[in-house]
């Protein structure tokens, strides 16, 4: 049991990035959680290694209720932390360029990873709990999500509508376009969102999620006045570019626009790093996922014919950034999957498997 | 011919009431269907779909469908996750007495379309028939019935459509049911022992009790449990026999 609990301890590093955030701005080093995701993060690949071969354990009862239990207690957790470190954000708010950037990077950053805490409340059977994703999700400054998200399980590979990306558009051109569909069909006129006689359960849920994000916008100008409002509707944006950001990243390749016969329930690429499994509640384990969504994060695990990204997100994210760069890292790796899919490659506790598909793909993985 | 004229034939209800019997018999989702279009054909529809889905789940996980109409309306409707946009599924959400479309009105432009997408696939004049949850139960059922003809449902006939309407509504309801929690129990490869442990949990028992009454040891009890637990995807068995009693496992 005792072991056990050990290795459900490491999902505690959802709180790493809210405490980061703190305790950057109480000893004025506002880059700190982002400094850590960019450098740190990565790394933690050697420390901690890939998932375990032998899947997920199946988790005594109380372990598991623990680990269900998780997201609910990062739910106060987040804006406490945020709203106490922008309170001690006294020399970034007051005009230091340098330090600003760095407080809105890692606040960037410490928000779009709680998304993936919302992602895993939305995805639960209890109401309530749903509810509560949702309401993390508008806390995050992205309240579309909830909604967003439904509709992107309910419609696998489509890329016309933007669930998917298609193969040959970048990150900017989906993001975009991506975006642009989403604020119509929940904001734009004529959405039921703005319809007080439609009271099915997921409007409900985004109502609350918008509610908490203005008041959480209020909460940000209350503490830090203009400079604080305009910090969190940056904030908005930029939760909102990310997330389509991961959906890229997750998507890429697998829409039917390249992959028409083979897109079943929703392919997703996975990564087998353990310490990113951990801080993002499973999120890297994408595949398996859209292939049950109600299974809670403690119990996924890797999908064996899954396609694999080379690298963590954290590096992929800033390589979808450039084009060029994206397609020479991922085409290999979408090649292998395409031709030996039961055979994935892990990178172990390598940083990445940059190079290593040819010689993969001739035998050797 | 007239849904009055229809309604007046002797043979009219029994004829549907027969296919409304069988029903329950049904093995697999064809054979259900065929019952649905046979007893909307008896009935003078142009039209059907059945939906089933959890009230407080929105995911289109939990939607199931049985269409006997243009699948290409469904597939339209899917595409677009046009789910929380339905104004039918909401009124059935929170009423129990079947209603004609033109008395749900849409609220919003993306309701409006909901309805316009219908009407062009048989659904020109339509009678919603909500089949609702009992006990534990989350799901619901919606029964949709179409005509092509304008104003269809507003004669003589009416009444007695509706009175058969409902019985379809709640057998192909108690069906899908039925076909869920057999789901569940194949795909958790759940026992009758196992369904044993969810009831005694869904009572209270403690693990002693329940080891006492199953003639097991106390730390089998709490083995099967965590088995049974991993394989439903759920943390505990208080959580596994919630899950149990709103499939109407137990």
């Amino acid at each position: 049991m005792s072991r056990q609990w050990v290795g459900a301890a490491g999902y505690l590093s959802i709180f790493l990035m809210p405490t980061l955030f703190v305790i950057g701005a109480i000893t004025e080093r506002p880059w700190l959680a982002f400094g850590a995701v960019i450098l740190a993060f990565p790394l933690a690949r050697v420390a901690f290694g890939a998932l375990p071969a032998a899947g997920v354990p199946e988790w005594p009862e109380p372990v598991a209720t623990f680990l269900d239990r998780l997201p609910l207690a990062y739910l106060p957790a987040l804006p406490v932390c945020v709203l106490a470190g922008l309170s001690m954000s006294g020399a970034p708010l007051s005009g230091d360029g340098m330090a600003l950037a760095g407080l809105a990077l890692s606040l960037w950053m410490t928000l779009l990873f709680g998304t993936c805490v919302a992602h895993e409340l939305i995805h639960r059977r209890d109401k309530r709990q749903a509810m509560l994703g949702h309401v993390l999700a508008g806390i995050c400054g992205y309240p579309a999500l909830g909604m967003e998200h439904l509709a992107h399980h309910a419609r696998p590979g489509d890329t016309r509508r933007g669930e998917y990306p298609l193969k040959a558009e970048s990150v900017w051109q989906f993001a975009w376009r991506r975006m642009r569909r989403i604020g119509a069909e929940l904001f734009g006129p004529g959405a039921s969102t703005w319809d007080p006689q439609a009271r099915m359960p997921n409007l409900q849920r985004l109502r609350a999620a918008m509610l908490v994000t203005a008041l959480t916008w209020a909460s940000f100008a209350a503490i830090a006045g203009w400079s604080g409002a305009f910090l969190f509707l940056a904030m908005m944006v930029g939760v909102a570019f990310g997330v389509q950001l991961i959906t890229y990243i997750q998507h890429w390749g697998l829409g039917d626009d390249s992959i028409p016969d083979r897109i079943a329930y929703g392919r997703g690429w996975e990564e087998d790093c353990r310490f990113q499994a951990w801080v993002t509640l499973s999120i890297s384990l994408h595949d398996q996922h859209h292939r049950d969504s109600r299974r809670p994060y403690y119990r996924l695990e890797l999908s064996p014919d899954s396609p694999r990204l080379p690298a963590g997100y954290v590096l992929l994210m800033f390589a979808s950034l450039v084009p060029w760069v994206w397609r020479q890292l991922m085409e290999p790796a979408y090649v292998r999957w395409l031709t030996a899919p039961e055979s994935p490659l892990s990178a172990g506790r390598r940083l990445t498997c940059f190079g290593l598909h040819e010689i993969g793909a001739a035998g050797s993985s | 011919m007239s849904l009055a004229e229809l309604a007046m034939q002797p043979t009219y209800s029994s004829n549907v009431m027969a296919i409304i019997g069988r029903l329950a018999h049904a093995d697999d989702e064809v054979q259900a269907l065929d019952g649905l279009a046979a007893a909307a054909d008896q009935m003078g529809t142009d039209a059907a779909a059945f939906v089933s889905f959890s009230k407080d789940d929105p995911s289109h996980e939990s939607f199931r469908f049985l269409l006997a109409c243009d699948p290409v309306w469904c597939l339209e409707y899917e595409r677009r996750a046009w789910y929380t946009n339905d104004p039918w599924l909401q009124y059935c959400l929170t009423h129990s007495e079947p209603a004609r479309g033109e008395d749900i009105a849409p609220g919003s432009a993306q309701q409006r379309a909901v309805v316009e997408l219908a009407a062009q696939f048989g659904f020109r004049s339509a009678l919603i028939v909500p089949a609702p949850s009992t006990g534990g139960l989350t799901r619901i059922g919606v029964l949709c019935l179409g005509s092509s003809a304008p104003g269809f449902f507003d004669d003589e006939g009416y009444l007695p459509l509706k009175m058969l309407a409902r019985n379809l509504a709640m057998e192909l309801h108690a069906w899908w049911v039925a076909r869920i929690k057999r789901e569940l129990i194949d795909s958790a490869g759940l026992l009758d022992e196992d369904l044993a442990l969810l009831m005694h949990e869904r009572l209270g028992h403690s693990t002693a009790f329940i080891a006492n009454a199953l003639d097991m040891s106390p730390s089998a009890v709490n083995s099967r449990f965590q088995r049974m637990n991993a394989r439903l995807g759920v943390p505990n068995r208080k959580a596994a026999a919630q899950l149990a009693a709103e499939y109407g496992l137990i």
